[in-house]
């Protein structure tokens, strides 16, 4: 056994820098893109777009500008009222990512704090929280979503509301088993010897290590939230008229697919774009935050 | 050279590099080992010393990034490694067994002992029948000690200790009865008294046949223990090699004494640890590669490279090997095999 | 492993226990589905006949306590609209989506893992970062525009395939690849980051330097460790399947379960939704019931509780 002084080696740790410049770099490749399509959908107002709830029959079902009977005052043409595709498209994003935004904030800030609470204290508060959380991953998600709305009538916070059910077990869960193994470490054994109230330890302590992983699962979450609207306001249970999201435009496009396949097509185009950008924001999120977690 | 005649392993001039983000880094760099048929080799050296990637190297079981950039290695007189050529999958479990460090690094833990040992068995005795290797694994079980057969070869790994485990191992490497046997630290993650019962199994092995060990280990004494002849590597190369009691009894090489100075001793001796960290050797190193730590170090052990003396049994590299011996109060491990 | 399954089984039925209550309160506490039913022009007079019939006008603990009742017996209510039972409505309806939910699966699988295995075995690569870009924008579509948009090529431009259900195989075509889409991805998505650990594990090296085959490395002993989370996630995304993928059968005018549960909404038919949702709480345990069995049948080290 040799004596021989440990090495902490100054390499590893600019090997590490370069990595972790390289996963900044892809974060901040797709979060551009992201970035300036949000703004773009929530500055709609603010833009030299035509009012997209301007109804113009004569203009009804115009192509897109690169088609046989389009024109560039409506590049992405025109639905079968007559109003502009890509003026709803920047309004409906508006709405959409609002909503996607509220409904994963609602579910987050419960889902992380029951899975502190559960990781931590352990116990029955974990069984009766866990079984909770199960039971919620049980349910299946658009029938209950159809028998809250159905119930209550639909509405832009109880849509809201049943987004958050979507998501608050999956925080629940993910920030549960980090609890769990973080509560074992040594600088946390000390300050519950040292006698700091829980609720601090949690919240000054406990959140921010666990916030890395939040912030992942927040993004990605931000692409089911977007897709588990669509849905809804596709089956006529979410965003109606006149209110504009991109899955009602959806809905509104599926009457016309065989004659009209622009009024379906973009704003599901949109939805994907957005989404996948989310996706690959989450999943370079997580390979910067921890680069031994790479891809799951 | 027929087969009867070479060497059981014999690697020559071997020089492994690696293709890492910073430019290339050489990790064994000239290593000359042979290995005689029912001899005990130890290789000794610390983490990054190379003697792990040396021994890989035998097996094909190199880093994607890693490859053998001038040298060879040859079993039983066929070639196996050289610059663009891998035939080791020749000789992988029929003529070269490996032994890895930790008990659950050798199993797959969702198959049983019994039908791992009837897979290696299968593949590399087609021409036995089934009733005659199912003989000779339990032949084998009961050379490693391990007592209820059938209990054992009907359990899964986590069942079984880490002893056993390490012992199922060892099995798994000799049941085709190969003709050299390489272990890597394969005593490093037992207590003190496994690890003593699983050298004294290896070294029953080799005895009772013609089969060679290569005994990787950090461990100077334990090595010492067992081995018949020793090479210490240090930074990729190899910087002592001889008989056993000598490399402890009256070691050459700077390194190679501070190693031995380094080790506890149950007579309350002092312990003198070695400054310092083992260097990351590119292609610009010039000279020495202990210089920066060794105590002896002159102007010249950063000029020059430090040359390879021959001597009898064995060698050194080091610019003062034939110089005189600093009076070393290290006792020979009684018990030595010194042949 | 007896014990192991029992206490599984008792954690479901306190998981289901719940699932039903949310699903009871979660409908009744915002707004009155009587006036849902009938509209704002309704009298008083009639809120309260329907009110009665329903037997919504109850405390609220009787009804969820006769509701508990019900549900151990096997009674799912009535239909308001049918005027049956609801259970067997849903049976009635239930096999074409688990013909969906089969095809889509069986497509799955078959594309998903050897995609994932692929991409492991040439990890860190060009193949690999494609595959995973590919399968994260399947992850990423809306189905039901993928629907859509099939559709629209497929049955309207190149006339190849029908575009709803007009019976027999060729219909079943589309709507399982579009169904097939989302877990066939994170299957794909699974199996290689689960492959990729297995095959950097060390006894995946001894295996080799024992000189077995590669291709017996790999496919035996690599396959059957990365195996076991694909299968837990192959196992839920049946059960989530099976109890009805709505918007793809609304797409493709599928007589399933999800095109009953929509034509329950149009209905205001709040008995037979609410028995929807519990249906698919209860498939959703059982089918995770049956994959926690046989994850403790695939690996040892569960059933004697060493992992």
């Amino acid at each position: 056994m040799t004596a021989v002084k440990a090495a902490a080696p100054a390499r590893a740790r600019t090997r590490d820098k370069a990595v972790r410049a390289r996963g900044a770099g892809a974060v901040a490749a797709f979060a551009t893109p992201l970035a300036v399509i949000a703004v773009l959908c929530l500055a709609a107002p603010l833009l030299p777009v035509p009012d997209p709830s301007v109804q113009v029959l004569s203009d009804a079902l115009k192509p897109p500008a690169w088609l046989d009977g389009g024109d560039w005052s409506h590049p992405l043409g025109t639905d079968h009222l007559g109003r502009d595709v890509f003026a709803r498209i920047l309004y409906g994003g508006m709405l959409t990512f609002l909503i996607a935004i509220a409904g994963m904030l609602a579910g987050a800030i419960p889902g992380t704090l029951l899975g502190l609470i559960s990781g931590f204290y352990r116990g029955r508060a974990d069984t009766v929280i866990s079984r909770f959380v199960e039971a919620q991953l049980a349910l299946p998600f658009i029938l209950l979503a159809i028998a809250i709305i159905a119930g209550s009538g639909r509405s832009l916070p109880g849509l809201v509301l049943v987004l958050a059910l979507f998501g608050w077990a999956q925080y629940a869960r993910v920030v549960r088993a980090e609890t769990l193994s973080l509560r074992e470490r040594p600088f946390v054994l000390g300050l519950r010897c040292a006698g700091v109230p829980t609720p601090r330890i949690l919240l000054a302590h406990m959140l921010p290590n666990v916030a890395g992983t939040v912030l992942v699962l927040t993004t990605l979450q931000i692409g089911t939230v977007i897709l588990a609207e669509s849905a809804l306001s596709f089956l006529g249970l979410g965003v109606v008229s006149p209110q504009i999201s991109w899955g009602a435009m959806l809905a509104d496009g599926r009457a016309h697919l065989t004659t009209a396949w622009w009024v379906a097509a973009f704003p599901g185009l949109a939805i994907t774009v957005c989404v996948l950008l989310v996706n690959l924001l989450g999943d370079a999120l997580r390979s910067w935050l921890d680069p031994k977690k790479r891809r799951y | 050279m027929t087969a009867e005649q070479a060497p059981a392993l014999r690697i020559s001039g071997l020089t492994i590099e690696a293709a890492t983000g910073r430019g290339r880094q050489v990790l064994v760099q000239d290593v000359e080992l042979t290995l005689a048929r029912g001899e005990i080799l130890g290789l000794i050296g610390e983490s990054g010393s190379g003697k792990t990637t040396t021994v890989r190297s035998v097996l094909g079981l190199l880093d994607r990034n890693v490859s053998v950039t001038a040298g060879e290695v040859s079993v039983l007189g066929m070639r196996v490694q050289a610059p663009g050529v891998d035939e080791s999958a020749k000789v992988r479990g029929r003529h070269v067994g490996m032994v890895f460090q930790g008990a659950s690094a050798s199993l797959d833990p969702l198959m049983t002992v019994g039908s791992q040992l009837r897979e290696v068995a299968r593949t590399h005795l087609p021409a036995l029948s089934a009733r005659e290797r199912d003989e000779r694994i339990a032949a084998v079980i009961a050379k490693m000690g391990l007592p209820d057969t059938a209990r054992v070869l009907s359990s899964y790994p986590h069942q079984l200790s880490g002893g056993m485990r390490q012992r199922i191992a060892i099995a798994l490497a000799v049941v085709a009865e190969p003709e050299v046997l390489i272990t890597d630290e394969c005593t490093s993650a037992l207590d003190v008294t496994t690890q003593a019962e699983v050298v004294d199994l290896l070294r029953g092995l080799t005895e009772r046949s013609d089969m060679g060990m290569v005994f990787v280990t950090h461990d100077l004494m334990l090595a010492g223990d067992i081995c018949t002849r020793i090479a210490v590597m240090y930074a990729g190369q190899i910087v002592e090699i001889g008989p056993a009691r000598e490399v402890i009894g009256q070691p050459r090489h700077p390194y190679t004494r501070a190693l031995l100075a380094a080790i506890p001793r149950w007579d309350g001796g002092e312990i003198r640890a070695i400054d310092g960290t083992a260097p990351r050797i590119t292609a610009e190193w010039t000279g020495c590669r202990f210089a920066p730590r060794c105590p002896r170090a002159e102007a010249v052990c950063r000029t020059g490279d430090a040359p390879w003396i021959e001597l009898p049994g064995g060698g050194v590299r080091c610019h003062f090997a034939s110089g005189e011996q600093e009076g070393l109060d290290v006792a020979v491990p009684a018990g030595s095999a010194g042949q | 492993m007896l014990r192991f399954f029992a206490g599984k089984l008792l954690q479901g039925v306190a998981t289901l226990l719940i699932a039903v209550s949310a699903a009871f309160f979660l409908a009744r506490l915002t707004g009155d589905p009587v006036r849902e039913i009938l509209g704002d022009v309704a009298s008083e007079e009639q809120v309260a006949v329907l009110s009665a019939r329903l037997g919504l006008d109850r405390p609220i603990l009787v009804q969820y306590l006769s509701f508990l009742g019900d549900l151990v017996t096997g009674d799912l209510g009535t239909s308001l609209r049918y005027g049956v039972g609801n259970l067997d409505l849903i049976l009635g309806w239930m096999p074409a989506s688990v013909e969906l939910a089969v095809a889509a699966m069986v497509i799955a699988v078959l594309v998903g893992v050897p995609l994932g295995v692929w991409a492991a075995l040439r990890e860190g690569r060009l193949a690999d970062r494609i595959a995973s870009v590919v399968a994260l924008t399947g992850q990423s579509i809306p189905l039901f525009w993928l629907g859509l948009m099939l559709i629209l090529l497929f049955a309207v431009t190149l006339g190849w395939l029908p575009a709803g259900q007009a019976g027999g195989f060729d219909s079943l075509i589309l709507p399982a690849v579009t169904l097939s889409t989302l877990p066939m991805a994170q299957i794909a998505r699974l199996t290689r980051s689960s492959m990729s650990e297995v095959l950097g594990e060390p006894f995946m090296s001894a295996i080799q330097a024992r000189g077995v085959a590669r291709w017996r490395a790999v496919g035996v002993h690599a396959l059957r460790n990365a195996a076991l989370p694909v299968i837990t996630i192959i196992g839920l995304q049946t059960g989530t399947l099976l109890s009805g993928a709505i918007t793809v059968e609304f797409v493709f005018a599928w007589p399933g379960l999800g095109t009953l549960a929509t034509q329950a909404v149009q209905m205001r038919d709040f008995s037979l939704i609410q028995a929807l949702v519990i249906f698919g709480a209860v498939v959703f345990v059982v089918v995770n019931l049956i994959v926690d069995l046989l994850y403790g049948i695939l690996d040892p080290r569960i059933r004697d509780g060493a992992a």
